[in-house]
Parts: C-alpha cells; sequence; structure tokens
C-alpha cells in the first residue's frame, strides 16, 4: 500500500514477496537497508506464516527507504489451542532531522493492520512511547547471566582499559589483537579458577552435537495455560534459517543490524544421563562473538522429558561457555537454584530481566482477554534468533 | 456523530490538541507553519492521528501529518475526506 501524493511512502511488504522484494534494484544497497537476505529468507519460510501476512513495513521519501519495521508471525498457545499473534522484528528510522518521526509512522501503520502484537528488547526510552499507544506491558521476565569478567581476574581492568583507550580514539588491530591475546590468558585463567565447580554440574550428563532437532523432539507441557509457543517445527526453522552469520558472503553489508558475526552458531545437544545413559531429550544452544570480540553463550529451546532440566541446562551453558571461552552466559531463571552447586562462581551470577509490550488489534482478538493470563519464557521474542 | 462538520471546527480542534500536546498557548500556533517546526514527537504525532480518527469515525493515513503538512492544509485535507465519508454513508443508506 502507497499513500499517494505523499512526501512519506509506506508500503507494506507481504511474506509472499518477501524473495522478489529484496531483489528489487536499490533495495540492498541504498542509505538504509529495510531487511538482509538472511532474513528475508527467514520470513519467507516461518512455519507460523501465511502468504499474505506482512512481513514488512518501509517507510520512503522518493525511492529512498526512511524506515521499517518488521513482522514475524509467531503464536500463542492458549489452553493448548495454537493462534497467531505478530512480533515485531526490528524498527529502524533513519538518524537524520527530515526522518523524525518515522518510527512513530510505522508504528501507528502496524496498528492499522489489525493485528495482534508483541514486542521485547526495546529501548527503555521508548518505554513512553509505547505505553502511550495503550500497548500493555507485561513481565519483566527474569533471567539468569553470567559475566565471567568477574571470574576473570584482569577481566574488569581490560574492560576499563579498552574503553579508556577507545575514548582517546587509541583503536588499532595491533591493539585489538594484544588486547585479545592477553584477555585469552587471563579468561584462562578465571576458567581453570571455575572448573571443579563446572565439572560436579557437568559430569552428570552426556551431551552429544548432532545435525539437527529430530522432528519428534518431545516438548515440555507449558508452565503456563497461556504461552507464547515455540514447536519442534518453529525451532527446526530457526536453526534452517538463522539470522545471523559467521560468514561474511551471506551477510548483507549495509543492514543497520549487522547480521555478521565473527562467530555464529546453533549448537543441538542429544542429553543423556552419564551414569544410566538414559537419553532424557534434546538441547538448543547459540553461540556468538560480536565484533567487539564479546562471546555470548545462551541457553534456548530444550525439549527434556526429566525433572532436572535447569540443573542440564546450566550444565550444558557452562560446558560450551567453557569450551568457547565466552564472556557471558544466558540462562532461564529456573537456573538460579543449581547455581549452588557450583560453590564461589554462584556469587557470579546476576539477575537480568525483559520488558514485554503487547497490543490487541481487538478487546476481543487473541491476545486481549488473555494478557493477564500469560506466562513468559526465555526464549519469548526474537531472542533466539539473535 | 460529533461538532467537526467544517474546516474552521477541525482547525479549531486540531488547534487545541496542538497547543495541550506541545504545552504552548494557542496565539503562538501559526497555522500556516510546518508541524515540524514545533518540535511534535513520535507519540504526539501517532495519539493527534489516532485521536481525530475516533472523533471522525474514519481510517486516516499513519502519514497524514506529512502530508497535510500544516494546520490549515489538514483542516481543509479531513474536511473533504469528511464530507466523502458522510456521502458514501449516505449513498449506502
Amino acid at each position: 500500500m502507497t499513500v499517494a501524493e505523499s512526501s512519506l511512502g509506506i508500503d507494506i511488504v507481504r511474506t509472499k514477496d518477501l524473495a522478489d522484494y529484496v531483489n528489487r534494484p536499490g533495495v540492498l544497497d541504498g542509505r538504509v537497508v529495510p531487511i538482509c537476505r538472511l532474513r528475508a529468507a527467514a520470513h519467507a519460510a516461518n512455519p507460523s506464516a501465511s502468504p499474505d501476512d506482512p512481513a514488512l513495513i518501509v517507510a520512503s521519501r522518493g525511492d529512498a527507504c526512511v524506515g521499517y519495521l518488521g513482522l514475524m508471525p509467531g503464536e500463542l498457545r492458549v489452553d493448548g489451542v495454537i493462534r497467531k499473534i505478530f512480533w515485531y522484528s526490528t524498527w529502524y528510522s533513519a538518524p537524520d532531522p527530515e526522518s523524525q518521526g518515522v518510527g512513530g509512522v510505522l508504528v501507528h501503520a502496524s496498528l492499522r493492520l489489525g493485528v495482534d502484537i508483541a514486542t521485547t528488547g526495546l529501548d527503555p526510552k521508548t518505554f513512553p512511547f509505547f505505553r502511550g499507544l495503550r500497548f500493555r506491558e507485561l513481565g519483566p521476565l527474569r533471567y539468569l547471566a553470567l559475566d565471567f569478567d568477574r571470574l576473570d581476574p584482569l577481566g574488569l581492568p581490560w574492560r576499563v582499559l579498552q574503553v579508556v583507550l577507545r575514548r582517546r580514539g587509541i583503536r588499532s588491530a595491533a591493539v585489538t589483537t594484544v588486547f585479545r591475546v592477553l584477555r585469552g590468558v587471563s579468561k584462562r585463567v578465571g576458567y581453570a579458577l571455575a572448573a571443579p565447580g563446572r565439572s560436579k554440574l557437568a559430569g552428570d550428563y552426556d551431551f552429544e552435537e548432532i545435525a539437527e532437532l529430530p522432528a519428534d523432539a518431545a516438548g515440555e507441557e507449558p508452565s503456563s495455560p497461556v504461552t507464547f509457543h515455540r514447536s519442534v517445527q518453529t525451532v527446526r526453522w530457526a536453526l534452517h534459517y538463522p539470522w545471523i552469520t559467521d560468514q561474511p558472503k551471506q551477510s548483507t553489508p549495509r543492514y543497520e543490524f549487522s547480521d555478521l558475526r565473527e562467530l555464529a552458531r546453533f549448537v543441538v545437544l542429544r542429553v543423556r544421563r552419564s551414569t544410566t545413559s538414559e537419553e532424557l531429550g534434546h538441547l538448543v544452544l547459540s553461540v556468538c562473538r560480536d565484533q567487539e570480540g564479546i562471546t555470548i553463550v545462551k541457553a534456548l529451546d530444550r525439549f527434556l522429558s526429566c525433572d532436572d532440566r535447569d540443573r542440564v541446562v546450566l550444565a550444558a551453558a557452562l560446558r560450551y561457555a567453557h569450551a568457547y571461552r565466552a564472556d557471558r552466559v544466558h540462562v532461564p531463571e529456573g537456573c538460579l537454584p543449581h547455581t549452588l552447586e557450583l560453590g564461589w562462581i554462584s556469587r557470579t551470577f546476576r539477575m537480568r530481566q525483559r520488558v514485554y509490550f503487547c497490543r490487541p488489534a481487538r478487546s476481543r482478538s487473541v491476545l486481549g482477554p488473555e494478557l493477564d493470563r500469560i506466562g513468559l519464557q526465555y526464549c519469548d521474542g526474537d531472542t533466539p534468533f539473535t | 456523530m460529533n461538532g467537526l462538520q467544517t474546516e474552521q471546527a477541525l482547525r479549531e480542534w486540531l488547534m487545541e490538541h496542538l497547543s495541550k500536546a506541545l504545552k504552548t498557548e494557542r496565539g503562538r500556533l501559526d497555522a500556516d507553519a510546518p508541524f515540524a517546526r514545533y518540535g511534535l514527537n513520535s507519540l504526539d504525532a501517532v495519539t493527534l492521528v489516532m485521536d481525530l480518527e475516533n472523533e471522525l469515525g474514519i481510517d486516516l493515513p499513519p502519514t497524514l501529518l506529512w502530508d497535510q503538512p500544516t494546520i490549515n492544509k489538514c483542516a481543509a485535507h479531513l474536511a473533504t475526506l469528511r464530507t466523502e465519508a458522510a456521502v458514501q454513508l449516505d449513498a449506502r443508506r
């Protein structure tokens, strides 16, 4: 849809049109690139999407894109019944003064689509904006974060020195390399100190990396009658169509939310209990290193049948954190009691939180009557994709 | 039906809402000055258009304030839309 004779054009790109849209001349090489190839491919194959679902709202002046809002169809499970909702997946407007207000126009355009919307990961500065548009705040969802700077005896000093050098404009490949080598050494010391507690936990389970999540992986019963739902099919789709890559050839260079990382991989694990070889199920982790060299391990979806599933998740996350010398580890809040088994490392965990905003299309639409019953989970939103 | 039947009434409504949103006196607003000059933030701009939709009972383009960038242009455009909507309603009856 384009508003006629408008100084600001609004286009709604449908799922079925995404592939053609990214191949249009000028779309991926303009000043503002509205979507990257990886995301376009993922959106187009989303098992929760229908061909006519809106996928991207693009604001343009003349032929130039000046802002965009991504919409990703997802699922809400209400008393066992799966219903469709939409997540905001990106939201950006050009920083020039002429584009002031474009972000608001994009959100308004999305509200006109008449769909139920949910979003998270927003800049807190935008919270008043969403509250003002009658988005309902949910949460916060609490999760555990381990920052290995707290284990690394030289972690904090390195980080401070890095910031000081950057502020003074001293930033070269040589300095970065020296930092990485020195940090690598001190991190190794930190991990060695943490080894006894980690080994105690990880020793109870065998983790086998497998190529893909089996289609018959059994999900857990939801913890709440209403949850944002990620089926096995959805997780398999996310694994097949990642939004980030460590392959420069696959990335879209000028995309604002860069899709290129030094390291980007999902790890699918088959879990067995060490003592009995009993198969406990499957678990998905992500390992990602950004351009600043910060490595994050996240515990994502789990399909585990055992009672100690939070313990399994923590053990796997710490094992991979050790393997990749990760700087940070994010795991669901339920892992908290098991951190006590880690000895003094448990003191380095901190609770973090995410706020969600939801806006039902109507009071009786899918989200409307259920807002007070939604139980939030760690993978809700676009967290697992980025 | 509400009182926003004429271009003048719409102009008055816009002046009133803008002065509240901008926390400024109505007398300081210039009906021919672009909205951009007033530094209207995103929330105020979207809320203004959504409130207009509620008042008029018609859908308006999210780009309304970009397409009709002054109070006078906006009021004239809305008056036209209002008339068209009324004609369509009559035709359906």
